[in-house]
This record gives structure tokens, C-alpha cells and sequence, in this order.
């Protein structure tokens, strides 16, 4: 397998950057020839003539090694906006013949997929539910400041020669919590207030570093798109499909009071926290009940290298096959079923990663004080889910993992059971089961509702740092 | 499809599969050799309650099968289990799908959908409301 083109491939699809702030702008084409120009300058190597798109080859920032860079810019392409970009017209034999879902838009495809009620396309931002979009660029940087005045920079840049106008901008921002010495800092952690980005593929191949787990490395055409995939073509011309990715881009808000105040209603039953544990997988420090079913605090502590590194049923069918310990229904064994056998996967001890994704999100709006819970401030993620099959991998986890109850193998859930941190769930008929010990009948948990739903979602195209430069060279002609 | 209906879990798929001229002795071999491989994907993918083919002339075979859910829904997964049936199978068919079936998914889908001969009459299950996963799950249940 040829080795990745780190030099080539967006730096969003297989690095994590923990940069803490990130601005998204919504873009539409006014001038075709202009818009493509000003592509080209974003991957043009010119960093005093314009930012540039930040590819997997820059390395990852730490607080041992600051970063080298202030900024991380990313750019996606939906199919109506490379349509408006003139690249069909313009470039024979261009073809997604494999992405039939990237074509046809995410608002068409949401039904289908449980994307309904207050997640419906009719109830998104106005801007993503016309499917009217063409370009998404993601701006990460630092600070507040610094985003501030790149973003400045890259308003100007999109502007020039008429190119684009603004559709729609949204801001993610880590969480901030203050640390044991009062001093306020970013947190890796989620509104429902568990800790966050604690999972991550291992692509084989791939820049790392990586949490250590038990699956089988990834292979890399699962997120870059490469001509020895077996399921799928690349798009043509390959200059504009190969080292690409696709991302679904996605806003999901948070009910957090919400939540907070269902773990409560359920005291009399299971204690709040159990409960929250029972529904994610983790405890809220992230610790997996996986290795410490009873207590988020084991002797010891724990590792933060050992936060991922846990399998549910092992070959042989050993381990949690029943869900004793982790709920099948929980929302990260949904997710990542690891070993766990599933339709599709049926070997105990496999890995599941035909379907894996990457999220790479933020949390939008301030972190939730119980103090004052009636705020009225929006809450949610922000952010890519990242993938080479958008049917097979996040169209297939969000249908068949999040709002289905019969994946898992041998399993039998109530046929009702969705996931619930993010599923789309009706009070009336939502359930939760919790197995109990010693063939106890399961604890059934039930009246939820939604507490996530979409509130945007568009699929767009990543290219390669090749396809940038390749659609800036098409020239002037205008449609 | 024509035979799915809300009623049942299972729909049954009637495939009839005109082969080049010649090509059936190729295709008989086939289905011979390809057993274990059909257990293996049919095993994997645990969406499909049976399978068989049958030879109806010199020139067709026929692919009778139950699945579960929705053709679409694990139709990757399918064509990734049991590429090397149906990539020998079709290659000697006569107006195939493009080929690979792996690499070709959605057009595979469709074409498997056109052909879909509708059942005649009714269609009996003996339990229509349970899956392949709901069965496992009962025979495995604890006492």
C-alpha cells in the first residue's frame, strides 16, 4: 500500500490538533473564476499572499513544543458548491460515482436516517436546509484573539474580486473550567460534562500518536481517499479526488438541563451518576466502566493511557457479552462496538472498523452552571465527523447504531431502544436497558426525550492540497 | 422492493440470473466451491435467515434468499462478505451489474432491485416478526 501523503491530505482528517477555538463560515459563490483563484491562493504555498490550508504533514501542537503555527485552516466542498465553482463544466469526466449521498446532500438524505422531529432538515439553520452552501472553511487557532484576527485576514481573502459572500458563521470553544489554583483554563470536556476526545482510530500508516486500544489498526482508505480502496472508486480526475476525505459537518445542540435534570428525576431507581455512567460507557472523568464498572475513582487512579484501552467481548466470547458491566445499548459501545460481535461483523474479538469515524468538534456556547440552569444560551458540538464513505460509515453509524436497537449480535434490546445522548428519542415509547448481575431482569429506564438533536448538517468534499491548487489552475473562464 | 411489507421483519429475494451461453457448467463448479464461502459472509453479515441457488435451465440460475431490514441498509457490508460469489457468479451473466460488486455498491443495489421478481401470492413465514439477531438471541438467552 502506497505510504500517505501527509504533505497532501487536509491536516483535520489525521491529526488531532488541540487547538481550542474554531470559527466555521458558511460560503456561497458569487464569481466562479474568482472563487477558484482564491481557493488556489489558500494552497498556493504563499503564506505572506494568503493563509493556508494546513495539511496532515504539520506537526502536532503540545505544551512541550508550542506551536508552530497560530492558526490551522481547513476547507470543504459541498457537490452544489463545486457545481457553482464551474469544476463539472469545466473539468471532462469529473465524477463522484461512488459518493452517490455527497451528491445528493445531506438534507435529502436525513430521514432515512433517523433525523427526525426537532432534528429534522425543515427545523436546521436556515443556510444548510436549502442545501445552498458551497464552501465551509474551519478556522482553528489558540486563542480568542488570534482567531479574531486571522479570521480578519481570511474575511478579506474570501471577499477579494467578488468570490464569495457569506452565508452563516458558528464559533466552537473548548470548555473553560478553573484548575485546583483557582486559574481559569481549557478543558477537554463535553457540555453533558463528560471528559472529551478520549477516543481516536488508529489509522495504520498514520502520524499518531494514538490512545492506545485493542482494535486492529484502520486502514487508511477509510478516511483518505485512495485507489486501493476496495469499496469505492476515487473521484475523477484523480488530481481532484485522490488524498480528498469527506466530512459531514454537523451542529448538534445540548440539552443540558435537560439531562441534568432526568439523571435526578431518576434518583429513586439508580443514583444519578451510575446513570449518566450507564449511558455514555464512561464516567464523566472518562473513566470506562469497562475496567471499573463500580467506582469512577479505582485505587490508583488511572492512566490516561489506559482510558481507551479495554475491549468488551474478547475472541472466544469472553469479557461483557451481556452488558453487565457496559450497557449494549451505552452511547460509546454503540459507537465503537470494538469486539463486540454486530450485524455485519459477527467473529467476537473483531475490530468493527468498516464503519469507524472521526469526530473532530468543539463545544459551542459557555459551560453550564448548575447555579443558573435556565440560561436560555444554546449549547452543543460543533464539527466534522470524518470519513471516505459517508453511506457506510457516518450515514451507517447514525441509522443503524444510533436510532436502531437490533445491530448487536446476540443481544436481543427492546426494539424500541435508540442511543440515548444522541438518538432521537419520543418520551413515549423511549427505553433504556440496564442488564443487572445474576440474571436479574434488565433495570428499563424510560420517558426520555431528545437530548441532542441536529441542528445542522452538510456533507462536504475535503480535497487534497493537489485538488486546491488543481481548481485555482483552472483559469478564468467564466460559466 | 416488491416483496417487503411492514408486516414481516424478513423479505424474500427472487433473483433469476441469466448466464452467457456455456457458462453454466463454469457456474455449477461455482456454487460447489463457493459454499463455505457463502456460510462465512451469510454468517458475517447475520441480516440473511437463508440462501439458496438453484439451477432452472441450461442457461439461468436462480438465487433465492430471506433477509432482514432494509436491501440498502448493509448492502456494504453484503457485497464485502460475499464478493467472490457474486463476482464469479456474475461475470458470466448475461447483462451483469458493473463489476466488482464491492467496489460497485450502489449500482449493484440497483440492479439487484430491477430483478427482484415479485412473490407470487403470499409469503409464509413461520415467525414473521423476528430477525436472525432476535433468533440467535433466543437460542442463546440464559436460562
Amino acid at each position: 500500500m502506497a505510504a500517505l501523503d501527509l504533505n497532501d491530505i487536509q491536516g483535520i482528517v489525521l491529526r488531532r490538533y488541540p487547538m481550542p477555538v474554531a470559527r466555521n463560515v458558511l460560503l456561497e459563490v458569487q464569481d466562479a473564476a474568482a472563487a477558484r483563484a482564491v481557493l488556489g491562493r489558500l494552497a498556493g504555498g504563499d503564506e505572506a499572499d494568503a493563509l493556508q490550508v494546513s495539511s496532515a504533514a504539520s506537526p502536532p501542537d503540545s505544551a512541550a513544543s508550542p506551536p508552530t503555527m497560530t492558526y490551522r485552516l481547513y476547507v470543504g466542498i459541498t457537490w452544489p458548491g463545486l457545481v457553482a465553482l464551474g469544476i463539472d463544466d469545466l473539468v471532462p469526466g469529473v465524477s463522484f460515482r461512488s459518493f452517490p449521498a455527497f451528491v445528493a446532500g445531506a438534507a435529502a438524505r436525513a430521514p432515512a436516517l433517523g433525523d427526525n422531529g426537532p432534528s429534522a432538515p425543515d427545523q436546521w439553520i436556515d443556510s444548510f436546509t436549502t442545501n445552498g452552501g458551497h464552501v465551509l472553511v474551519t478556522l482553528y487557532a489558540p486563542s480568542r484573539n488570534l482567531l479574531e484576527e486571522h479570521s480578519a485576514c481570511l474575511d478579506q481573502i474570501l471577499a477579494s474580486n467578488n468570490a464569495f459572500t457569506e452565508l452563516w458563521r458558528g464559533d466552537g470553544e473548548a470548555l473553560i473550567e478553573k484548575d485546583e489554583n483557582g486559574v481559569p483554563g481549557y478543558v477537554r470536556k463535553a457540555h453533558f460534562g463528560y471528559r472529551d476526545a478520549i477516543t481516536e482510530p488508529t489509522v495504520r500508516g498514520g502520524p499518531g500518536p494514538y490512545p492506545p486500544d485493542h482494535q486492529q489498526p484502520c486502514d487508511p482508505w477509510l478516511f483518505v481517499l485512495m485507489d486501493e480502496a476496495p469499496n469505492y472508486y476515487i473521484p475523477d480526475p484523480p488530481e481532484l479526488g485522490r488524498n480528498g476525505s469527506f466530512g459531514v459537518f454537523r451542529i448538534e445542540e445540548q440539552d443540558v438541563v435537560g439531562f441534568e435534570n432526568y439523571l435526578q428525576c431518576q434518583k429513586d431507581r439508580i443514583d444519578p451518576e451510575l446513570l449518566a455512567a450507564k449511558l455514555m460507557g464512561r464516567w464523566r472523568n472518562g473513566v470506562p466502566l469497562a475496567l471499573s464498572p463500580d467506582t469512577d475513582s479505582p485505587p490508583g487512579g488511572m492512566d490516561p493511557d489506559k482510558l481507551n484501552d479495554f475491549e468488551y467481548v474478547n475472541a472466544g466470547g469472553s469479557g461483557d457479552p451481556w452488558g453487565e458491566r457496559t450497557p449494549i445499548g451505552a452511547h460509546i459501545r454503540r459507537l465503537n462496538p470494538r469486539g463486540q460481535p454486530v450485524k455485519g461483523q459477527a467473529l467476537p474479538g473483531g475490530s468493527n472498523n468498516d464503519h469507524r469515524i472521526i469526530r473532530r468538534a468543539l463545544p459551542y456556547g459557555p459551560t453550564y452552571l448548575p447555579s443558573e440552569p435556565y440560561d436560555g444560551i444554546e449549547r452543543g458540538l460543533i464539527g466534522y465527523f470524518i470519513n471516505t464513505s459517508i453511506e457506510n460509515q457516518f450515514e451507517f453509524v447514525l441509522r443503524e447504531w444510533i436510532n436502531s436497537a437490533d445491530a448487536v449480535g446476540a443481544v436481543r434490546l427492546d426494539p424500541r431502544a435508540k442511543d440515548v445522548v444522541t438518538g432521537t428519542n419520543d418520551p413515549a415509547d423511549s427505553v433504556f436497558e440496564i442488564p443487572q448481575p445474576d440474571g436479574a431482569p434488565p433495570l428499563r429506564i424510560t420517558g426520555f426525550g431528545n437530548f441532542t438533536h441536529a441542528r445542522a448538517t452538510t456533507y462536504c468534499f475535503l480535497p487534497s492540497i493537489t485538488a486546491l491548487k488543481f481548481i485555482g489552475g483552472l483559469g478564468t473562464a467564466r460559466r | 422492493m416488491p416483496n417487503s411489507d411492514p408486516s414481516r421483519v424478513m423479505s424474500p429475494l427472487n433473483l433469476i440470473v441469466k448466464l452467457q451461453a456455456g457458462r453454466s457448467h463454469t457456474n455449477s463448479a461455482a456454487g460447489h466451491m463457493l459454499g463455505a464461502a457463502i456460510k462465512q459472509g451469510a454468517d458475517a453479515i447475520g441480516t440473511l435467515h437463508d440462501a439458496r441457488f438453484v439451477q432452472l435451465d441450461d442457461d439461468t440460475i436462480g438465487l433465492f434468499t430471506t433477509y432482514d431490514g432494509d436491501f440498502d441498509a448493509y448492502i456494504y457490508d453484503f457485497t464485502k462478505h460475499l464478493s467472490e460469489v457474486f463476482n464469479l457468479l456474475l461475470r458470466n451473466a448475461v447483462n451483469p451489474p458493473p463489476l466488482p460488486v464491492e467496489k460497485n455498491v450502489q449500482a449493484f443495489a440497483d440492479w439487484v432491485r430491477e430483478r427482484d421478481l415479485p412473490t407470487q401470492g403470499m409469503y409464509y413465514s413461520a415467525y414473521p416478526t423476528l430477525t436472525v439477531q432476535d433468533i440467535h438471541a433466543l437460542a442463546a438467552a440464559r436460562v
